[in-house]
């Protein structure tokens, strides 16, 4: 199985939302990085169909998804960064409503939301209207209805806003266990979601492809530009001002910086084992993680 | 498509907003049509009208009609029980329909001095009006009282009540899956783009039939009370809306066929709406496209009767009367198709306009529908 994305790019009147985009997708699970505005939804919106190429072509196993039409989307999960919902439905309608739109039928469709309503910890709830659900649930059934289809390609756009922590882990587990045979993409900011799951990073900048690789070799690329350092508290906003700072940590003796510069930042700085949460520092500024 | 299908249609029929508006119209329409009936002067009652109306019903003749009058005259001199009132009307009813005869006859004999002179188009128009009158047979009269009612409640109310409905039912069946996001989730699916397009379609059409229908037994059950249910056999033009119509057909025919049309043109209006709603992502904007097109016909029709100066010289510019008499709102009401004669030139052979404007709607509707798949299958959520 093959998801191929072959030179595509996707133009909003004067802008480039995304320039000449390639890489290849098989079976696993894939991380995609970006700041907010790099394109990661348009790609992802024109991997599930809600946005033609300006230019360029994605093929399934060979075939143009264009031509493929709703024998591509049969194959398809997605989950939006903001879940659509209908407010006067119940959990249950509303995902028998999905596999309807998915072409499921009736017996099989209710044997699926019952097991998803488990999986996503929502059975108790399934004759409660989803309007009524908290953000956390909003989402949870979110990741229910992309998964109605045991879709072969499974897209998801910020899947653990809104989940705590042991949602977070939950899901994450899902989505390692089902990704055996199917492809999944996985946008985030939150980079611990794909850390450990992911088989590739695919790191997008202003609309076009920076890097598609194995996180460790992606690591690899910035191994000598982390860097820790004690400080003294008045020290911080230069350090601040001068470098990519990540985390900052009070310590008994000062405050600990963990900084991404390409030399040594400080003479009393030593290098440290890089994660994607530098990675993701290293190719984006701060202002855009903020934005 | 059948579980889609079902899902489509709960996510109409449970607007409460239709349901409401739809309950309230006919209350209040039913309270407006007994309070109006029932305080009117010409209201005898339904039996007393049938009854008086037995007297006079049946052939008409010279003689006959020489009598009614006579009758008439010493009646109304002496008495004034609401039977004799139910008489007197019905006399005055049979007595003028009598004349309607003598206006055809008349009618007739013009258009056969005027194919003397008339060449090409006209002449097969006017070859085909007098074939059509020639046809009608207006010797006979009945009671028929509830029949036209049921008749004119299309034209005069059935085809507001249904426009407003499907504006309020039909505006928002695509633009509010953009307004709740769910239009991310349905055009990456595998039956959200031409499957769900038939299946909002199916329901659109079957919310259509739905309220027709109700309003069809609502129409029959108010003015069955009210006048009963006979006279289905007398022929159009014994309602007054119809005097001049020259077709060949008694109040069944034509209230089948009306009942029929008001229904192709309802959905025809209902395809228009879901393509509106289909390219507006607010449903707002949505409803309000739509309420314009359905409401300035009534309005521009207003202003022409007002004969509000500068209005009129800008509805004479834009051709007022052509936008009204085919607007959706117009053709809904049925009786502008067959209450006179009206023909097209189609390769200088007259074509009649109850045939060839619902022909040229149908390749309208199945433009717009055919307009409705195209853009829904090409949309793109940005």
């Amino acid at each position: 199985m093959k998801l191929k994305v072959e030179n595509v790019s996707k133009q909003f009147k004067d802008k480039l939302a995304v320039s000449n985009v390639s890489f290849d997708l098989t079976e696993g699970v894939y991380g995609f990085l970006g700041a907010n505005g790099a394109g990661k939804t348009t790609l992802m919106r024109m991997l599930v169909t809600l946005l033609k190429p300006s230019s360029g072509r994605i093929l399934f196993n060979g075939k143009d998804i264009d031509v493929l039409d709703e024998k591509y989307r049969d194959v398809i999960g997605y989950l939006p960064q903001y879940i659509g919902l209908y407010k006067n439905f119940t959990a249950e309608k509303y995902l028998m409503y999905i596999a309807s739109l998915k072409g499921i039928e009736k017996e099989k469709a209710m044997k699926k939301v019952d097991e998803l309503l488990e999986v996503v910890n929502l059975s108790e709830h399934r004759k409660r209207k989803v309007g009524k659900y908290s953000g956390g649930m909003k989402q949870r059934i979110g990741i229910a209805q992309a998964l109605l289809n045991d879709p072969k390609v499974l897209i998801v756009d910020e899947p653990t806003a809104g989940l705590d922590p042991k949602e977070r882990i939950r899901f994450r587990n899902l989505l390692s266990s089902i990704s055996k045979d199917r492809i999944v993409l996985l946008s985030t900011h939150i980079v611990s979601d794909i850390e450990f799951i992911a088989k590739e990073i695919i790191v997008i900048k202003a609309g076009q492809l920076i890097h598609k690789d194995h996180p460790e070799s992606l690591l690899d690329k910035i191994k000598d530009k982390v860097w820790t350092v004690t400080v003294d508290e008045n020290e911080v906003p230069k350090f601040q001002a001068a470098f990519k700072v990540g985390n900052i940590v009070r310590q008994n003796d000062g405050v600990g910086l963990r900084i991404i510069a390409e030399d040594r930042p400080d003479a009393r700085a030593i290098q440290a084992a890089p994660n994607l949460e530098d990675l993701y520092l290293y190719y984006f500024d701060q202002e855009e993680m903020i934005k | 498509m059948k579980a889609l299908l079902k899902f489509e249609l709960y996510k109409i029929f449970s607007q409460k907003s239709v349901l409401i508006v739809f309950a309230l119209i006919l209350l209040v329409l039913s309270t407006l049509t007994l309070y109006s009936t029932f305080s009117s002067s010409f209201y005898y009652g339904k039996q007393e009208m049938i009854s008086a109306y037995k007297q006079v019903e049946g052939k008409l003749s010279k003689e006959k009609y020489e009598r009614q009058e006579q009758e008439f005259e010493s009646r109304t001199k002496k008495s004034s029980s609401k039977e004799d009132l139910a008489y007197g009307s019905a006399l005055i009813e049979t007595m003028s329909e009598y004349e309607d005869i003598e206006y055809y006859d008349n009618l007739i004999s013009r258009i056969e001095q005027d194919l003397t002179i008339a060449t090409g188009f006209n002449y097969e128009s006017l070859l085909l009006q007098k074939l059509m009158l020639e046809q009608i047979d207006l010797n006979e009269t009945y009671f028929h009282k509830g029949p036209e009612k049921m008749m004119d409640y299309v034209s005069a109310f059935g085809y507001m009540i249904t426009g407003i409905l499907i504006l309020i039912g039909l505006s928002s069946i695509f633009s509010n899956e953009d307004v709740t996001g769910m239009d991310q989730l349905i055009l990456s699916s595998k039956n959200g783009r031409n499957k769900l397009v038939s299946a909002k379609i199916i329901t659109a059409v079957f919310f259509v039939i739905s309220i027709i229908g109700v309003q069809l037994l609502y129409n029959w059950g108010i003015y069955s009370f009210l006048y009963g249910n006979d006279g289905w056999l007398v022929p159009l033009q014994k309602s007054s809306s119809f005097m001049l119509s020259p077709y060949s057909l008694n109040l069944f025919e034509y209230f089948s066929i009306q009942m029929i049309l008001h229904t192709l043109f309802s959905i025809g209006f209902a395809i228009f709406v879901l393509l509106i709603s289909n390219l507006c992502k607010n449903n707002y904007h949505s409803i309000i496209i739509s309420s314009v097109v359905f409401v300035a016909p009534m309005m521009l029709s207003f202003f022409n009767l007002i004969q509000m100066s500068n209005v009129v010289q800008v509805a004479k510019f834009i051709q007022i009367d052509t936008i009204i008499q085919y607007s959706y709102t117009y053709l809904m009401k049925v009786d502008v198709l067959f209450n006179r004669f009206k023909v097209f030139n189609f390769f200088e052979s007259p074509v009649l306009g109850s045939i060839a404007i619902p022909t040229v709607f149908v390749l309208t509707t199945l433009f717009f529908t055919w307009l409705l798949y195209r853009t829904y299958e090409r949309k793109e959520v940005i």
